[in-house]
């Protein structure tokens, strides 16, 4: 083992907020190490320009970490959850969809609303300006005016080319009287910041182009330019803690010489994803665990899903997967029979005729045998897909742990997650279908399917593209992980920035706002840099602070 | 749950098929041409080489041996397939649907992938007056750019609630401490 010298802060993770959180930093001056256990993903990665490219989205190209064979990668358990997750330069923007909506004031209120869930230890409002910064970096699509949200920033680049489902969608929402409003998108309409505007592909699984906002090619170029030193195919094996409480750096293993060496830092970030952070810090001895709460409280959100087919042809395979969403139901109204709210996300369509006739997100496809091209002529470019997102409650027993035999080809235990949903869930899901209904007949549609994600033995299976809550913020040492400043309340100069802090989930794909919390982050870090690289005593710090 | 019925490190990996490599070529071409059969617009799945493509997946997704052992669950439910007429060969193929569902579906999904893939399909496709690209990624699909005159939304809905606003909402007709639901979701 080798041991390197002493850098100001180490990030473990090259993911989003690894991206932003090494941006902040290095254009403040400071000596930057980045470790990322995979490596980059180069646009000949990418299947998008391969004929098999659907086949490839089922296996190599698969999301879902437990569905494909990456010596990157990690082996994850679940008795329940398929797991969303890209070990790579970028993270989890290398395969996701960009939908970009921002958390709603009262998500962040949630203690005072109803209890069920904690207050964060920040407001929307402290927020709003790194949103905007966000926006700005990524080249965020949308349109401003919509009185469902607070007033912000114009985006910066418009809204996407309007489709023949968002027109056919808008119309439904129109005839129920609810909201709507067309997508914020991580997707630029207009040629922006040296990336080619959108062209509409369809093929939103990641973006080769760069029009979706990959983070390895939007934010990464400009983190190594002002200096950042970013370590691929090194695996962080533990982080290590010394004598005063603080952390002094991680162990970690160049995967492509085998070699462990030590890096040493003032201040370590984790920047892992919702399911690596807990596992890193339980894997590192229990790390800043005094609450007993690292891994608890996985969050996925509430998820359902619909799929109609309209008469008239409306080319879902084309355009930005996303469509509108609506923000009808958003906030909580007990008058429906349980708390919180939920989003509808309308999508598109699959670009791929091949997953249209398949089956795409629901039990719907072409049968075998002599009817299936009438089939596929009927509903090949009719179909339209929806879903509602809705902000799903805290239970301590939906977990990240560790296996106690099974581990990675490095010998890190593999995370093991257990996620169900409870009783607020189970309501807000059935509630959802039925609103789905609602749009699917509004909208004409001939024929519709709902998807619930339950499988043959009615275990909740859901998608759970979003892995937060693990090691939540709050205000009090004793039911949170970490402070508003994403400080550990145990070990004063280590910071968690990614999904895993997130107190409540929202009723909104989670990206924009972790990437704004880790901007902010990244932020504190840099305004205090000199006292964060000697306090012993984050807690008490805080306190006072907060 | 995916049914996986044989692995690389499988015992009998290496055991030889009962059929020849001939008459399995002709048993999966078959297979696929009941599956996906052609008419006077599409061409069938052997026709578009669906069955190549096909065993070149079993092999390297579940294994050197799958394409045996697909074949082998065929022959068990009256295959193979060749010398029968249409109604017959369905038959067989509903019965092995009925008997390996798992194995069914994942072949099934494999082949209608397999089948659009093919430029010939594509042209198919276009031929509906769709617009469809195999490549979109590369062409992109023409699109009108959004005009905020024609485009913005005219309704005045929506609201939320400012963060000064957020009040205490009763719980106590809810109930959710004690009841606890059981049919749920699709199954409400």
């Amino acid at each position: 083992m080798t041991a390197q010298r002493t850098c100001d802060v180490l990030i473990i993770g090259a993911g989003a907020t690894g991206s932003l959180a090494a941006l902040v930093l290095s254009q403040a001056g400071l000596d930057v190490v980045c470790l990322e256990q995979g490596s980059w993903v180069e646009e000949k990665d990418h299947p998008h320009l391969r004929s098999d490219w659907t086949w490839q989205r089922k296996t190599n190209w698969n999301p879902d970490v437990t569905k494909r064979r990456h010596p990157d990668d990690y082996p994850v358990k679940s008795n329940s959850s398929q797991i969303l997750m890209w070990n790579g330069v970028g993270g989890s923007t290398n395969v996701y969809g960009a939908v970009w909506p921002r958390y709603r004031p009262s998500d962040f209120r949630k203690g005072t609303e109803h209890g069920l869930q904690p207050d964060w230890p920040l407001a929307y409002e402290d927020l709003a300006p790194f949103y905007e910064q966000a926006d700005r970096l990524v080249g965020v699509s949308g349109l401003n005016g919509d009185r469902a949200m607070p007033g912000r920033e114009p985006s910066p680049t418009g809204p996407l080319p309007p489709s023949k489902v968002s027109k056919r969608l808008a119309d439904a929402f129109d005839r129920l009287g609810w909201h709507w409003w067309p997508v914020e998108a991580g997707v630029i309409s207009s040629d922006y910041d040296g990336r080619p505007a959108c062209n509409g592909c369809g093929t939103c699984n990641g973006c080769p182009r760069g029009s979706m906002s990959k983070y390895s090619m939007s934010i990464w170029p400009k983190a190594l330019e002002a200096g950042t030193e970013l370590r691929i195919n090194a695996r962080v094996l533990k982080i290590e803690k010394g004598s005063d409480g603080r952390a002094t750096g991680a162990l970690y293993i160049d995967r492509n010489t085998g070699h462990s060496h030590f890096q040493k830092a003032r201040i370590v970030v984790v920047a892992a994803n919702g399911v690596g952070t807990p596992r890193l810090l339980l894997a590192s001895d229990n790390l800043a665990n005094q609450s007993d709460q690292v891994g608890r409280n996985l969050l996925h959100h509430t998820l359902v899903a619909g799929e109609m087919f309209v008469d008239q042809p409306v080319d879902g395979h084309t355009g930005y997967v996303a469509s509108l969403i609506s923000r009808e139901f958003a906030e909580t109204d007990t008058s429906r029979g349980f708390v919180n709210g939920f989003n509808f996300n309308c999508v598109t369509s699959s670009p791929s005729a091949g997953e249209t006739a398949a089956g795409w997100f629901t039990n719907s496809k072409a049968p075998w045998g002599a009817d299936h091209h009438a089939w596929f002529e009927r509903h090949f470019g009719h179909g339209i897909g929806i879903f509602a997102i809705g902000d799903d409650l805290p239970n301590p027993n939906n977990r990240v742990t560790l296996d106690p035999f099974l581990t990675d080809s490095d010998g890190v235990p593999a995370p093991v997650t257990h996620y169900e949903p409870g009783e607020n869930d189970k309501r807000m899901m059935t509630y959802m279908l039925d609103r789905i209904e609602d749009v699917a007949k509004a909208a004409g549609a001939f024929e519709y399917h709902l998807h619930d994600y339950r499988d043959a033995e009615g275990v909740y299976r859901t998608p759970a593209w979003h892995m937060i809550g693990t090691a939540r913020m709050g205000a009090d040492p004793e039911t949170s992980v970490v402070n508003k400043w994403h400080q550990s309340w145990d070990v004063p100069n280590l910071f968690i920035m990614d999904g895993s802090v997130l107190a409540t989930g929202g009723v909104v794909n989670p990206t924009p706002t972790i990437s704004a919390l880790a901007l902010r982050a990244a932020g504190y870090i840099r305004d205090n840099f000199a006292q964060l690289s000697t306090t012993t005593r984050a807690a008490e710090l805080n306190r006072g602070d907060l | 749950m995916t049914e996986r019925i044989s692995s690389h490190a499988e015992p009998d990996a290496n055991r030889p098929s009962v059929l020849s490599p001939v008459a399995l070529a002709t048993l999966f071409g078959d297979l696929v041409d009941v599956l996906i059969p052609g008419n006077e617009n599409w061409p069938s799945g052997s026709a578009v080489g669906v069955h190549g493509l096909l065993l070149a997946r079993l092999v390297d997704e579940w294994g050197e041996a799958e394409p045996r052992l697909v074949a082998e669950a065929l022959l068990a439910e009256g295959g193979p397939l060749a010398g029968h007429d249409p109604a017959r060969r369905r038959e067989i193929v509903e019965r092995f649907e009925a008997a390996r569902p798992n194995l069914f579906a994942r072949l099934n999904a494999a082949v209608v992938l397999a089948y659009y893939e093919s430029p010939l399909v594509a042209e198919a496709i276009r031929k509906l007056g769709r617009p469809y690209q195999l490549h979109s990624h590369l062409t992109g699909y023409p699109s009108r750019p959004f005009d905020p005159a024609r485009d913005t939304p005219t309704h005045k809905r929506g609201a939320f609630v400012a963060t000064d606003a957020v009040k205490r909402v009763d719980l106590s007709g809810l109930d959710l401490e004690t009841t606890r639901t059981e049919t749920w979701g699709t199954r409400r």
